[in-house]
């Protein structure tokens, strides 16, 4: 039997690369996909450069594979201050939601051969407001709600569908803000664990849901935040 | 895996179902485990089937005293705690008008009162970082009839996941909660139907559920350790449903 296939769209940094690097390191095969890939990236993991936005683009890189057990949408952009432009908003919306939608649809075949399971990475600002970053959080609300109609509309197909919540994570993304040390300490004490979360803490609970652990889990949204969202 | 090595855990309502199947999980992942239970007869094929090794304690759930013998008991056998899996239940289902306050009352001391109490009880004795996972249910979202009083209480039980994260975080302690759509455990036995009446169910239970199947007590188990391990340790207050997309539709 075939090592298990995943591929994982912004899987080159952050927390796309720590998921893959956690599949790989349980036998996992695993292709990342998007514009970015970090200098030290493993070799094992394969880096496929391509516009998420672009499906024909992307669809190259599953050359000669029939089956995908874990597919994983965690290429985002965040245009701080800019998003209450349209054209911002737009290309926002653009990689963080349709760019999952349209491959999720695209892998469709690969994933029902083998019950295959899909995690889309959602926010703790699908249910916050940012007076900075209306594009990013509507996006993320979207991405919940588009995981829980994927997942209704394709259990007959034995194709489970979840989203993940980060909070606070340790990426190059929040790094805007932990170069504020005011700032970092302020979000440092609203968050009940009083830390933020390593990569590796949501990678592990990605894993968790792509996994058979998780087969009679679909549609949920799970926060991995440290208890940020219940207070 | 051995993703519970030298933790000490203890399951409510142990020694059928949902706890049970814990119960077995915890024990290859390799913790000490004590379950709770009240019926003499799911009491001793627990034993029979987990081993001389699992801590039983008799006690019964709805009782807040119970719940200071439990915590003393354990202290006692373990010194400390790692994990809880509040799992003890009842699901009473009835049309309004044939409840009474008994009955009322019954149901949320069950799933409310004695979940609560034993938390309390059991503070002194628990580690840092410790694990509280609560077992709430798909029926504090969905709006099933004669489930009334049931997903009152579910929906109590699940609020105490996120109050109870804010007020224990501080000492280390994480609570989350599973919520179990339609599972095939011995709870539907006790429903008191008939074998017809019960197929009836199933199947209007069935047509709510996209994974078009019944959970099995081991997809909830393996929800449970994933929650109670190191693995889930930067989620609190967490909702993981386990309900074939039941709550989703």
């Amino acid at each position: 039997m075939t090592a298990p296939l995943a591929l994982i769209t912004g899987g080159g940094t952050g927390i796309g690369r720590a998921t893959a690097e956690r599949l790989l390191s349980e036998g996992w095969r695993v292709i990342a996909v998007g514009l970015d890939c970090d200098d030290d990236l493993p070799p094992a993991i394969r880096f496929h450069r391509a516009d998420v936005t672009d499906t024909a683009a992307i669809l190259p890189a599953l050359a000669g594979e029939t089956d995908l057990h874990g597919f994983v949408h965690c290429a985002g952009i965040l245009r701080h201050e800019r998003e209450w432009q349209t054209a911002d908003f737009d290309a926002v919306m653009q990689v963080n939601v349709s760019a999952g939608f349209a491959l999720a649809n695209a892998l469709l075949p690969r994933l029902e051969t083998v019950g295959g399971a899909i995690v889309m990475l959602a926010s703790m600002w699908a249910i916050f407001g940012s007076a900075g970053a209306p594009a990013y959080t509507a996006s993320k609300g979207a991405v919940a709600a588009l995981a829980r109609s994927m997942a209704v509309a394709w259990a007959p197909k034995g194709i489970r569908v979840n989203s993940v919540a980060p909070g606070w994570v340790e990426t190059r993304m929040s790094a805007r803000a932990r170069s504020d040390s005011e700032r970092a300490q302020r979000i440092n004490g609203r968050i009940p664990m009083g830390r933020w979360a390593q990569p590796s803490e949501v990678a592990s609970v990605i894993r968790f849901l792509l996994s058979p652990d998780a087969a009679y889990v679909t549609g949920t949204m799970l926060p991995i935040d440290g208890g940020y969202s219940v207070c | 895996m051995m993703r519970l090595a030298n933790k000490t855990a203890l399951i409510t309502g142990g020694t059928s179902g949902i706890g049970l199947e814990t119960a077995k999980q915890f024990l290859a992942e390799g913790a000490r485990v004590a379950i709770t239970g009240t019926n003499p007869k799911t009491i001793e094929a627990a034993r029979a089937e987990l081993g001389n090794d699992v801590m039983i304690i008799r006690a019964d759930a709805s009782d807040v005293n119970a719940q200071n013998t439990v915590a003393a008991e354990i202290e006692t056998t373990f010194g400390k705690l790692d994990i809880v899996f509040i799992n003890a239940g009842v699901a009473d289902l009835r049309p309004i008008e044939n409840w009474d306050e008994a009955g009322f009352d019954r149901t949320f001391d069950i799933n409310v009162k004695g979940p609560f109490f034993l938390v309390q009880a059991l503070l002194p004795i628990l580690s840092n970082p410790a694990s509280i996972v609560l077992n709430t249910s798909v029926n504090a979202h969905v709006g099933m009839p004669t489930s009334s009083v049931y997903g009152a209480s579910k929906a109590a039980l699940l609020s105490m996941a996120r109050t109870l994260s804010g007020e224990l975080i501080g000492r280390g302690i994480r609570v989350n909660a599973v919520s179990p759509g339609p599972i095939a455990t011995p709870l539907y036995g006790k429903l008191g139907l008939s074998e017809e009446g019960l197929n009836a169910m199933a199947a209007g239970v069935l047509a709510q559920v996209p994974a078009a199947r019944f959970g099995a007590p081991s997809e909830v188990a393996k929800a449970v350790v994933f929650l109670a391990s190191d693995e889930a340790s930067f989620t609190v207050g967490a909702e993981l449903q386990i309900d074939g997309g039941m709550g989703t539709l």
